[in-house]
């Protein structure tokens, strides 16, 4: 990349100036003058236009220092100042660029100071082929971080002044630092970095969804795969138990015709013999009251008339007053016991008055006896007599019960025929057999109803069991896939971290060597001291070490001139190992060089162009003050034909103008 | 355009490895241009999605070398 022109408006001593550099192939242009001529300004404007940056910021917190002075005076309160630096750029293979940056101050009040910074833009416009016109980029800020990374610039733009830091700043870090940065390492570098903590996050990420209860779930469900298989099997068998007890029953059912009245008549049948033998039972029972009755009436029925009789003379002899008169045989007792009588008499034993005494009174006695009888008898008589006449009430009773269970009996038996004719053909134990298979049938198909049921409610809730494992299982499955998904992307995360940390070792090492190589061949080619030095090497701490023929390691003790050199081929390595020429833009290069060697270093830093690097092209601007560019300099570099130019400052105007030396 | 010039582009390119592992490197180092002057860049979220579409296709039993 080259600049082919720099524009400035506005921009601190610049009101408005265009400077074309060397367009030959070795773009050698040095821009000279004095002290405050502006020759910093123009580095800092190409700095702001590449970078956006100056130091300290001072668009805007210093816009007096940024805008230009005689535009500073010329506007009034409210005017809007313009300040723009355009790069128009050449890119190689007739590709063209315009970098154009832009900011905008308001003048606040009538004094210089009186400015506010307001606003910037950056456009870039591109041209693929040098024929056909300027496009403009879309996004202007990442084409120009592709084109020039502004981290490259303080590599390629520097202020002379601090070249003799360059090397004391570019201890092994800020070497190590630049060359990973031009060779774009450090963004591999970070890209290791941040690879392993995604890789990190991606290893927690699959131990936080790994699926560690599958294996317990898969068993789960088996078992209930198996339970469901068991109860699906067993409800199989009793549902063709139950279509088998259903066929029987509709056998017996049409082997019996009407089951129902079938059984309503046997049930009758029954009711009915049970009837016939309760009259049958009833009758006989009376039959043999009867009969107990009979021979217990039957001698008081043959002595009823002989007592009736017996009863009757009784009642005539009461009337007539012929049954003996009561009498006291315990009077006659004393007597004999006194043996004498009341009258007198000697009733001593053996005494004919005793012996008449004692038949007396044995014959009262047998004649109170036969009164006391008979007259005893006649209740006793009434009594029987009595219960004669109940008992042919019994009897008659008797009797009418014996008719009325033989009745009953014969109406059973009648009706138990009628039963029986209907009954005919159904043999009786047949019939039971088959009510009683029936009747088994029926409440085998209940159980077997019931067994279906709870089969049914086991297979139900079983399924719902395997419903809630195959949730749980498609979770777990979920978790397992994304788990598997996860642990794959961090296999993949894995193996690219591994690859990419080789690479990032193995550029690291090439880059290294490529640093060292070719800040060798372009320091020697440098220096004039051909012999004195070894190659310059790059340790593996990017220390730069630079041993004279002796072994001795003489970097630090390099001279003012030799530093210089260094630091140029340098800066012309990473440009070399970035793949992509950057115009080198240099204030003051010999500033703090002594006399001696001003010439030399401006001649090796002008043959620099010619060195055999891998640029695709290349580009010097050298800002010198006169001192510098003194005619011994201007000797030096005359063979490079550079393209002078002269820098003045018009005191009157406040403005700058340039010229071309001859 | 500046990228493909680098080392480390040239060497992603040149990369004899696995296909997939090369283009998610390449879109990897890609992102991290993009964001060179970001400060602190959210890349997590850009790496998952970059590792996720490349580990799509991934055979992770392939040895990678071009024949």
């Amino acid at each position: 990349m080259r600049i082919s022109r720099i524009t400035l408006e506005n921009f601190r001593q610049h009101k408005k100036i265009e400077i074309e550099l060397n367009q030959s192939e070795k773009s050698f242009t040095v821009i000279k003058g004095r002290n405050g001529a502006g020759k910093t300004n123009l580095l800092k404007a190409i700095t702001w236009a590449f970078t956006n940056k100056l130091a300290k910021d001072e668009i805007k917190t210093d816009p007096v220092t940024f805008v230009s002075f005689s535009a500073l005076k010329e506007a009034g309160k409210g005017d809007i100042i313009e300040v723009l630096v355009r790069l128009d750029l050449d890119l190689g293979n007739s590709r063209l660029a315009q970098l154009e940056r832009k900011a905008r101050f308001v003048k606040t009040g009538p004094d210089s100071k009186d400015v506010q910074f307001s606003s910037s833009e950056l456009t870039v416009l591109t041209s693929e082929d040098k024929g056909k016109g300027y496009q403009k980029d879309p996004n202007p800020e990442l084409w120009l971080e592709k084109i020039f990374p502004d981290r490259f610039s303080h590599y390629f733009l520097f202020d002379g002044e601090h070249l003799h830091r360059f090397f004391k700043e570019t201890e092994a870090a800020f070497v190590k630092k630049a060359v990973l940065e031009i060779a774009n390492i450090d963004q591999l570098e970070k890209l290791v970095e941040h690879l392993t903590t995604v890789n990190q996050d991606l290893i927690k990420e699959a131990g936080a969804v790994a699926g560690v209860k599958g294996e317990a779930l898969r068993k789960d469900y088996e078992f209930i795969e198996n339970k469901i298989a068991e109860i699906d099997s067993d409800l199989n068998s009793k549902i063709k138990a139950r279509v088998d007890l259903d066929e029987n029953l509709d056998e017996a059912q049409q082997k019996m015709g009407d089951i129902a009245s079938i059984q309503k008549d046997i049930a009758l049948r029954k009711q009915l013999d049970s009837q016939a033998e309760s009259a049958n039972k009833r009758g006989s029972d009376a039959q043999n009251e009867l009969h107990a009755w009979a021979l217990r009436i039957g001698p008081v029925l043959m002595l009823s008339s002989e007592l009736e009789k017996l009863e009757a003379e009784i009642k005539k002899a009461k009337q007539n007053n012929i049954l003996p008169p009561p009498y006291k045989p315990e009077a006659l007792e004393e007597l004999l016991r006194l043996e004498e009588c009341i009258c007198g008499r000697d009733l001593k034993s053996s005494s004919e008055a005793c012996t008449h005494v004692e038949a007396l009174l044995k014959k009262f006695n047998e004649l109170s006896d036969i009164g006391l009888t008979l007259s005893d008898l006649q209740q006793p008589l009434s009594f029987i007599k009595a219960r004669i006449d109940s008992s042919f009430e019994t009897l008659k009773s008797t009797q009418e019960r014996i008719k009325a269970s033989a009745q009953e009996e014969q109406k059973a038996m009648d009706e138990l025929q009628t039963v029986k004719q209907k009954l005919l053909g159904n043999d009786d134990a047949h019939v039971a057999f088959i009510a009683i298979k029936y009747e088994d049938t029926k409440h085998a198909l209940g159980r077997v109803l019931m067994q279906i049921g709870n089969l049914e409610r086991q297979l139900e809730d079983q399924r719902g069991k395997l419903g809630e494992v195959k949730k749980l299982i498609e979770n777990e499955a979920a978790l397992k896939e994304k788990s598997q998904a996860v642990l794959r992307r961090q296999k993949f995360a894995q193996k690219t971290l591994e690859v990419a940390k080789e690479l990032y070792v193995s550029f690291s090492d090439q880059v290294r060597n490529k640093v060292a190589s070719n800040l060798n061949d372009e320091f020697q080619a440098m220096i004039w001291k051909k012999m004195t030095y070894k190659p310059v090497q790059i340790d593996e701490d990017y220390k730069v070490l630079v041993y004279n023929n002796d072994g001795v390691e003489m970097r630090s003790h390099l001279s003012a001139g030799e530093t210089a050199c260094l630091a140029f081929a340098f800066s012309l390595t990473l440009s070399d190992v970035a793949g992509f020429s950057y115009p080198m833009v240099i204030d003051s290069p010999l500033g703090r060089l002594d006399a001696e060697v001003k010439e030399f270093v401006s001649d090796v830093l002008a043959n620099a162009l010619n060195s055999e690097g891998e640029r695709d092209g290349n580009q010097i601007l050298m800002l010198m003050t006169d001192a510098e560019y003194n005619p011994d300099v201007a000797a030096a570099l005359a063979h490079m034909k550079p393209k002078v130019l002269e820098i003045i400052f018009d005191e009157v105007s406040g403005e700058t103008r340039l010229e071309l030396v001859k | 355009m500046r990228a493909n010039a680098t080392v480390v582009a040239q060497g992603i390119a040149k990369f004899e490895g696995d296909e997939q592992i090369k283009k998610c490197l390449s879109a990897l180092f890609n992102f991290e241009l993009a964001n060179t002057n970001v400060h602190n860049p959210q890349y997590k979220g850009k790496y998952q999605e970059i590792i996720e579409a490349n580990a799509k296709d991934w055979n992770p039993d392939s040895k990678g070398a071009k024949e």
